[in-house]
């Protein structure tokens, strides 16, 4: 089978899935519908797995020739403007290569975990469905359906519209429970500051289409294509970068993610965890070609990824929501990825977002199963000590948090030691900041772990006991383990398969662009580095949350002020209030007084000429039958008379 | 020679009779009586026209004259009928509620 | 006399004839007949010696013409000056009776036994039925005296000045009028079959659509008048505005 016939009926099966649950949903599947988005997820996956088989490392002799493939599957539109049709189509087209196999197959492998999960998440304690059962699973599916067709676009409008289309699904899922304020206004938020990065997105969609005359990847990443956009690479890169921020929440356009923590805990998982948040991140690899032209804005990747790692991890320490711990847990590490593209080590920032996948949806899953199993709570200060009763959310929490602090030899510690030590290689402020977020890491992922799941048993109102959750729940929690625990085997370094694999495609190694820094440390002594911060972390956190829980309100007390401010999310969202927010607002409503009293004065002003003239003329209207009559008699006679002065 | 003048003659003042009737009448009946009677005075024109231009055309005519009165008499009665039910008059004055 | 005359005469007996049935017409239920039988005396000599000496060089109707004129011009008057409807209408069946008459002499047998037909026999009946449903009951008793819309009538002099104008202009019409003479028609087998001829041949598309008309105005009278009533329709109205007082409460400023 041909690779473009596989990526169709990868499209196909989950569209499919959402459109059957839309139609018949309601009325007939009701709580069977995740057996339609199981079964076009896992058929989706399945043909991943195949196409994923298909794809082999491209020879060092070929990598030249793989930029200009691409898989067109039919003619899409052509854009004209002006009067002027341009010659040149757009395609329907695919691009099919290493980098596309990893993302659909970390996309569905996740998916299909979350998608299981889901048919036990969405119900009650008694097995009966929520309202809106089989609108989730129809949401879902065509998330997944969007998400796949982002990582498969040829082309740079298909890669936008795949880009909208899993904002939209986002935003459908964050309003889930959209009779909640809260959820309603996260999915605007998310919406709507995602929108701001969507616009330097399309204005660099725009500019490669203004100055190349084509937006196929297959053209604009070959000789011919870059040549053009010489002198332009930094406006390109920085505004496409735009959009990278908005979509994967970086500083300054972070604030939504967090407050995405509205929708149900598999969204949380799935969309601002696993798979859509790293849309940012594999666009930006996407685009290596252009990126590693401009120094600058490599740079401007490579210290944005950082400094909001840094910053997310330190907002992270101090939540007590352990959803939204874990949201800021996500910015942070999704800012490790950026730091790795900025380094020129977009393997390891592909390979990150691939291990970041399994372990952070893990912990999102682990957290759901916790919100389900406390009633909906989710504060960890009013639960505490669940590990007994709950065992395999606990493992696979500890399984997952270990994973994420980067503890040796589990995934997370192999792709993140390897962005650090390309980060060493290119500049050492970045690297001590990636470090000390390692450290930063540990100890916020050790911190909710030891206060939820260890010391006494600590239950909130209302909830009896903390019973473990269902099989449909655990089930793809302990699998997705395996997957947290060990992905990082077939990516380990230097002769891993799939940093081999990635290899080909993407652009800039570390070794081309800054050959003389490559090894201020050696790999080993890196990878010891990061372990032992990892440790220190988790011991840390032990020692504080376990042994002396009195030094972390001491320290907060002693530290009021920056606790203060970290705390409260540095008044970030606090300072957007009052600078756009808030002016737009008011200018909102002076347009609306300007139009109100202004504008309709005038309108009634003008308006009042013909009311007048129909005050005087409409007692000409008797409304008698008669009165009409001799109105036809007189119209009969001016007729007649004319007629015969005519004759 | 023939007699069309006359009958036109007649028809105009049939005609001129059945205005002044409708506009002078209150009672709904008599209005779409003075109707017909306008009716009589266009088919004896239709008549004398054919007469004078010597052929049939008048009175071919003249039928769908009588086709268009029977239809106007059947829905103008109906319309009546309605609106004596709703109102317990005939009076035309009374409905006016075009009234400026 | 030359036409100019001619003309003014006629105007002379329009204006008689105007008066006439203005001094006819029911006011508060009484009428002054001597006024009115004078002036429509005027007006029939007028209309006689208009119709045998004033239309030029036409031949000169017959008596029987002339007789069924009059009673044509004369019912017509009365259906439109009596007090009582079903006496209207039945000097309207008169009316008819004599324009069929005066078809018939002037040839159109067919149209004449068609409006004998449909309107003395079909549209006549009709009308009678539905003065009859718009009676008052007998246990009424306003219904004893006459009702207001019969016994007053509504602004005559101006409908008669609006009457008597038409009538002039279309008479000043007929008299100034040099008349073209004229073959008569030939109809070799009859004018019913010539019509039907003509009908079918020359208007052929029209008869159908006629009958659809016919079709449409049944169907369209029995929507109107079905005896269910749309609700917003029924007497449930707003007592606070009078008819034909809607929009006068709303001040335009």
């Amino acid at each position: 089978m041909p690779s473009q016939t596989y990526a169709i009926w990868i499209l196909l099966a989950p569209l499919l899935a959402a459109v059957l649950i839309g139609a018949v949903g309601l009325r007939g599947l009701r709580d069977k519908s995740h057996w339609l988005a199981i079964g076009g997820v896992a058929a989706a996956l399945v043909l991943a797995l195949m196409l994923f088989g298909q794809i082999r490392a491209v020879p060092e002799e070929a990598r030249a020739d793989i930029f200009t493939r691409s898989h067109k599957i039919y003619e899409w539109f052509r854009p004209g403007f002006g009067g002027l049709a341009s010659l040149k189509w757009f395609d329907f087209e695919f691009r099919i290569d290493p980098l596309t196999g990893v993302m659909l197959v970390t996309v569905l492998s996740v998916s299909l975990m979350v998608v299981i999960y889901s048919s036990g998440y969405m119900r009650d304690h008694h097995g009966h469905p929520e309202r809106g059962y089989e609108r989730f699973f129809a949401f879902l599916a065509l998330f997944i359906f969007s998400m796949c067709l982002l990582v498969l676009a040829g082309n740079f409008v298909l890669l936008y519209v795949g880009w909208e289309l899993v904002g939209l699904c986002s935003y459908l899922l964050i309003g889930f429970y959209y009779p909640k304020p809260s959820a309603a206004a996260a999915a605007k938020k998310a919406f709507i500051v995602t929108r701001i990065g969507d616009f330097g997105f399309a204005m660099g969609i725009f500019l490669i289409f203004w100055r190349c005359g084509d937006v196929s990847f297959a053209y604009v990443f070959s000789q011919a294509g870059l040549a053009k956009l010489v002198g332009w690479e930094t406006p390109v890169a920085l505004l496409l970068f735009c959009g990278a921020v908005g979509k994967s929440a970086q500083l300054p356009l972070h604030t939504w993610l967090p407050d995405a923590m509205e929708g149900p805990s598999p969204v949380s998982a799935l969309i601002h965890a696993a798979t859509m948040v790293t849309a940012g991140v594999y666009m930006v690899a996407r685009c290596g070609a252009i990126f590693t032209e401009s120094p600058t804005a490599m740079a401007t990747v490579a210290s944005v990824g950082a400094i909001t790692a840094f910053f997310a991890a330190t907002i992270a320490i101090t939540q007590f929501d352990m959803k939204r711990a874990l949201a800021y847990s996500t910015i942070s590490q999704l800012g490790y990825m950026f730091l790795g593209l900025g380094v020129h080590a977009a393997d390891a920032a592909v390979f990150h977002l691939f291990t970041h996948a399994f372990f952070k949806s893990l912990l999102f899953l682990a957290a759901g199963s916790v919100m389900h199993a406390m009633g909906g709570c989710i504060d960890i200060r009013r639960f505490g000590g669940l590990a007994k009763g709950m065992k395999v959310t606990a493992f696979v929490f500890w399984v997952g948090g270990l994973a994420l602090a980067g503890f040796p030899f589990l995934s997370g510690f192999w792709s993140k030691d390897e962005i650090l030590h390309a980060a060493l290689g290119v500049s050492l402020p970045l690297a001590i900041v990636g470090y000390v977020t390692a450290l930063l890491t540990a100890f916020y992922t050790f911190r909710l772990i030891f206060i939820a799941f260890h010391g006494p048993l600590k239950l909130p109102q209302g909830v009896e006991h903390a019973h473990e959750s269902v099989p449909a729940m655990t089930i793809p929690m302990l699998l997705l383990s395996i997957g947290a625990a060990g992905a990082g085997y077939i990516g380990l370094q230097h002769g891993g398969k799939l940093n081999e694999l990635l290899r080909t495609v993407l652009v800039g190694r570390l070794e081309e662009h800054a050959p003389g820094m490559a090894h201020v440390m050696s790999p080993e002594a890196a990878m010891a580095m990061s372990g032992v911060l990892s440790a220190i972390g988790i011991l840390s956190a032990w020692y504080i949350y376990r042994r002396k829980p009195m030094i972390a309100m001491a320290a907060a007390f002693a530290m009021r002020g920056p606790y203060e401010l970290i705390k409260n999310k540095y008044y970030i969202d606090e300072l957007y209030d009052a600078v756009i927010v808030r002016p737009l607002h008011d200018l909102g409503k002076f347009c609306y007084g300007f139009d109100r009293y202004f504008i309709n004065a005038l309108l009634w002003i003008i308006t009042a000429i013909p009311r007048a003239a129909g005050f005087m003329l409409r007692s000409l209207q008797q409304g008698a039958i008669q009165g009409y009559a001799m109105g036809m008699v007189i119209g009969l006679l001016v007729i007649v008379v004319a007629v015969l002065s005519a004759t | 020679m023939t007699t069309a003048p006359q009958l036109m003659f007649i028809g105009a003042i049939l005609f001129a009779l059945g205005v002044a009737g409708f506009l002078t009448r209150r009672n709904l009946i008599i209005m779409f009586l003075c109707t017909e009677i306008m009716f009589q005075g266009i088919l004896l024109n239709l008549v004398g026209m054919g007469l004078m231009r010597g052929n049939l055309q008048g009175q071919a005519v003249g039928l769908f004259v009588l086709v268009v009165a029977a239809v106007e008499a059947g829905l103008g009665l109906a319309i009546v009928v309605m609106l004596y039910r709703r109102r317990g008059t005939l009076d035309a004055e009374k409905w006016s509620l075009m009234r400026g | 006399m030359n036409a100019v005359a001619w003309a003014y005469l006629a105007y002379g007996l329009m204006a008689a004839g105007a008066l006439g049935i203005y001094f006819a017409l029911p006011r508060g239920g009484r009428i002054n007949r001597a006024a009115a039988l004078l002036f429509g005396a005027i007006a029939a000599g007028g209309i006689l010696l208009v119709m045998y000496q004033g239309l030029g060089d036409t031949a000169r109707p017959s008596v029987v013409f002339a007789v069924f004129s009059l009673l044509a011009v004369g019912s017509a008057a009365r259906v439109i000056t009596h007090r009582k409807p079903v006496y209207s209408a039945l000097y309207f069946v008169v009316v008819v009776l004599a324009t069929s008459a005066l078809a018939v002499m002037a040839g159109a047998e067919f149209l004449a036994m068609a409006l004998l037909i449909v309107y003395a026999g079909a549209i006549l009946v009709t009308y009678v039925f539905v003065i009859m449903l718009a009676q008052q009951s007998a246990d009424d008793p306003e219904s004893l005296s006459m009702v207001d819309y019969d016994a007053n009538s509504r602004e005559p002099a101006t409908a008669m000045l609006a009457g008597f104008v038409l009538a002039a202009t279309l008479s000043g019409l007929f008299i100034q009028r040099k008349w073209p003479s004229v073959a008569a028609i030939e109809e070799p087998a009859g004018n019913t079959v010539a019509v039907g001829q003509e009908l079918l041949a020359r208007y052929a598309i029209p008869v159908e659509l006629a009958g659809v008309l016919l079709m449409v105005a049944m169907i369209g009278a029995l929507a109107i008048a079905r005896r269910h009533l749309p609700n917003d329709m029924l007497p449930a109205r707003p007592p606070e505005l009078p008819v034909g007082e809607i929009g006068k409460t709303v001040e335009p400023f």
